[in-house]
């Protein structure tokens, strides 16, 4: 929730059963195959931050100002990102940026755990000490290679970028396009990528489809009926368009609204 | 700022399936709608206009772009892209009052279904005004009336 455990925003009247919430979700840490915590917002002037005043996003050498990497953080209680630290997981934890593609065997000092991802450029992670969940990073192994090996990222890219890997996609019927259209149609690279990159973590998001607000969604859309024309991801169920990108979308933001935010100067 | 990616990836990958469509144009439509969505949000949140910092952005303008996204693979010609906008703004709804309960992530998920309402329904034909964005008692001027001089 929210700003829930740092006690700010909205839910700050709540905070009985935030801090019970949360308990219960921390419990259930070490049960996860790999544990992420996505700091959302913490850049924020609420947390007394001014990152978004800087002229373009925040960078390894800004959060390297913020927590250095492999700082532990618990051991610096003067700073600011042990505020958040120590609020998020009340043991020591260590709070790094890692670079995108960067190989778990390579970080200095490589803490022992489930989370052993590499993130996107704007997300931080606090991984948990030696001890949680250790015996599952070799299940993990594969998708990390998935997840971040640059060919596949090069793979990945060339399907949804390059027109000559996709023939089977572009030989379909496409409607005609006006010549205002066809110019549309000459995104830059960056601009290809970063499209790419957005439905990626997107679709990464949609894991929250197990939330109960979809659920209660989902009950409420087949009592409406709808002709199936569109899955319901992570259901085995389809509605109409309307109502599947509803749910999708739903799905997609109960996990604190991650869709990717994209940086306006 | 808006987190745009969820009502405009949602709207295009749920049409996706009802009619093949390739990568490339589905990436091109996802970065127009992020884009119409980012500048929607920009006009109204960016000085000189004042929009009240309560409205909740995302849902503000997620049906405007994740309409323009829609309609681009629909290939709405100019005068049905402007009814999909505009039928797309008559649904902006949000504010962050509700944070910190479900209605949070219901607010994107009613952008991405009124979006893709009002694509289709522009493409049926249902009429809108031509400039229901930039007019006067319209989209920019009733929230933010200082972007418009």
């Amino acid at each position: 929730m929210w700003g829930g455990v740092i006690g700010v925003g909205e839910p700050r009247s709540k905070r009985a059963a935030v801090l019970a919430r949360w308990t219960q979700d921390r419990a259930n840490w070490p049960r996860g195959i790999s544990v992420y915590v996505k700091l959302g917002g913490m850049g924020m002037p609420v947390f007394g931050f001014d990152l978004r005043n800087a002229k373009c996003p925040p960078g390894r050498p800004s959060w390297s100002s913020l927590a250095a990497p492999d700082r532990r953080l618990h051991d610096a209680p003067g700073t600011r990102g042990a505020a958040c630290s120590k609020a998020i997981s009340g043991r020591p934890a260590v709070l790094r940026h890692i670079e995108p593609g960067t190989r778990s065997s390579s970080l200095p000092g490589a803490v022992a755990g489930g989370a052993q991802r590499s993130v996107l450029p704007t997300a931080c992670r606090i991984c948990l000490p030696a001890g949680a969940a250790t015996d599952r990073r070799s299940r993990d192994s594969g998708l990390t290679r998935t997840m971040n090996d640059d060919k596949s990222q090069r793979e990945f890219r060339s399907d949804f970028g390059d027109r000559r890997a996709a023939p089977h996609a572009r030989s379909r019927a496409s409607l005609p396009l006006s010549p205002r259209m066809r110019a549309l149609r000459c995104l830059p690279e960056e601009v290809r990528a970063e499209a790419a990159r957005a439905f990626l973590n997107w679709m990464g998001c949609v894991g929250g489809c197990r939330d109960p607000a979809v659920a209660i969604g989902g009950h409420c859309r087949r009592r409406g009926g709808g002709n199936p024309q569109a899955s319901i991801i992570g259901h085995g169920r389809r509605t109409h368009i309307a109502s599947a990108a509803f749910l999708n979308c739903l799905s997609s933001t109960v996990n604190s609204r991650s869709t990717t935010p994209i940086w306006q100067p | 700022m808006t987190y745009p990616t969820g009502p405009v990836a949602a709207a295009l990958f749920a049409f996706c399936e009802k009619q093949a469509v390739s990568g490339e144009d589905f990436v091109t439509a996802l970065a127009l709608g992020i884009e119409i969505e980012c500048r929607m949000s920009n006009v109204l949140l960016l000085p000189p206009a004042r929009a009240n910092l309560g409205l909740f952005v995302t849902g503000i303008t997620g049906p405007i772009g994740a309409a323009a996204a829609l309609g681009n693979l629909l290939r709405l010609d100019e005068q049905r892209m402007r009814w999909a906008l505009g039928l797309a703004a008559a649904q902006a709804a949000g504010f962050r009052a509700t944070h910190g309960a479900m209605a949070a992530f219901f607010i994107p998920a009613h952008a991405a279904r009124n979006g893709v309402s009002a694509a289709m329904l522009a493409a049926g034909g249902l009429s809108c005004t031509d400039n229901a964005l930039e007019a006067p008692k319209g989209f920019v001027d009733v929230p933010a009336a200082a972007a418009i001089s």
